[in-house]
């Protein structure tokens, strides 16, 4: 997404391939598939100094959420429904110490170059966090409640995904996102919750 | 007729039973609940007669104790569910028997001098078949590892049983089979002083987690079959695991 933004910003990618080697002005947390009321996270990271700014990325403009993300010291709180553009500039206002929070998304279309796990299987950036979720075996209550959406909602979306990828039944569903990358990755937020 | 014993005993942890306090208690269970309880007396005499070579670790500081208290847990623990299905129950008593005995169970209990493994296990099964019938057969079956190919690593072993437990709990009979025994392996390591057996069991039956919770939220079978009460009871000792905590210990 940031591809021809290189002379503004420099992505750091923390994965399990990949460990940052210095500090970074911002850490960039996507809510992708996390209970974004774990501000236990939020705490960790604002408190971490190799880190110098926390932003939230999500769909998630829930007002209590964004309020206690905010008491946790986060500076910014942005949506992915920003184009790259904005989403650079937001980040640089961050950078330069200013506190952003974006506008609440319209549930549209996704914006080009936001990437998400089984997007090359044809499944939305909605459905690949429910899938994400389930893979991680949480209920269709629990779901909703993560979400922010009604327990029908999540069930169109199970529906719509299980015809996507093939699958008759839940379990089914869990072992397909096992074997394709949707198995929460632990050890992003574990390496800076680690002390170096 | 309750006694002062019988009920000490139903009110026993199930980690503070030994075989023989586990067959009391379930044949307790079995007669109060009006089961045929000759093929329940059978199914443990033939369970008990070929694991008896056999002992497992866990059970608080214990470090060794005769296998056959494994699959009695499992029974009682399913019938503490309320589970009161016979070929369920008798399938849990019998549930390792064919995987881990098939030479013995094929020459001593079912007649038959087997040429293979497999030509073993299929003698067993058809025994299981005649003697307790179809349905019993086939969730043993579906209990039984299936034999696996040489030469896996144990990552590629772990991934083909997730897999194959999976596939199997689509049956609800299987399901509830299964998941006491998941529950005897994997929920109870707290019990267990070995920190390395914990740690390596919590690796093996961790990614079952979300298989059995993804399968007890489509439970409209399991309930119509066992009850309410049941899937709720599988659903709260699910939810309190603690095996990301053993598989990450540092041991």
């Amino acid at each position: 997404m940031f591809e021809h933004y290189s002379d503004r910003l420099e992505t750091v990618e923390i994965d399990v391939n990949t460990d940052p080697a210095r500090p970074v002005d911002i850490a960039l947390y996507d809510s992708f598939a996390q209970p974004l009321s774990d501000l236990e996270e939020f705490a960790m990271l604002v408190g971490n100094d190799r880190i110098g700014q926390v932003v939230i990325y999500t769909w998630n403009f829930d007002p209590g959420v964004i309020r206690d993300a905010v008491q946790q010291g986060v500076r910014g709180y942005l949506s992915k429904a920003l184009p790259a553009r904005e989403l650079v500039t937001a980040l640089e206002a961050v950078h330069a110490g200013e506190m952003v929070v974006s506008e609440p998304p319209r549930r549209t279309a996704s914006v080009a170059g936001l990437d998400w796990p089984g997007r090359h299987e044809g499944i939305t950036d909605r459905e690949s966090e429910i899938l994400a979720l389930i893979t991680q075996g949480k209920s269709n209550a629990e779901i909703a409640e993560l979400t922010y959406l009604s327990p029908n909602t999540v069930k169109t979306y199970i529906r719509s995904v299980y015809s996507k990828i093939e699958v008759k039944s839940r379990t089914q569903a869990v072992l397909w996102g096992v074997a394709h990358g949707f198995t929460p990755g632990h050890r992003r937020i574990d390496y800076w919750r680690e002390s170096h | 007729m309750p006694t002062v014993v019988t009920d000490a005993i139903a009110a026993l942890p199930l980690k503070e039973m030994e075989a023989s306090l586990l067959r009391g208690a379930i044949l307790d269970r079995v007669i109060d609940m009006g089961l045929v309880e000759q093929d329940f007396r059978e199914a443990i005499d033939i369970a008990s007669f070929l694991h008896r070579t056999q002992t497992r670790k866990q059970r608080g500081e214990m470090t060794l104790v005769h296998y056959i208290e494994h699959p009695l847990r499992n029974t009682l623990r399913a019938l503490r569910y309320g589970i009161v299905d016979p070929d369920t129950l008798i399938s849990i008593v019998l549930h390792d028997t064919v995987e881990d005995e098939p030479e013995q169970f094929s020459a001593v209990i079912a007649g038959h001098q087997s040429t293979s493994e497999h030509d073993a296990r299929e003698h067993a099964f058809a025994y299981l078949s005649g003697r307790f019938g179809p349905q019993v057969e086939a969730i043993v079956r579906a209990l039984s590892n299936p034999l696996q190919k040489h030469g896996l690593s144990r990552e590629q072993k772990n991934a083909a049983y997730v897999e194959h437990v999976a596939e199997a709990i689509a049956s609800p009979h299987v399901l509830v089979a299964k998941f006491v025994d998941f529950a005897d392996n994997a929920l109870s390591l707290h019990h267990s002083a070995d920190r390395g057996y914990a740690k390596r069991q919590a690796t093996k039956y961790g990614p079952l987690v979300p298989i059995f919770a993804a399968r007890l939220e489509d439970d409209d079978d399991v309930r119509i079959l066992f009850g309410a009460d049941a899937v709720n009871q599988m659903k709260a000792q699910l939810a309190d695991n603690r095996l990301a905590e053993f598989a990450t210990a540092t041991v």
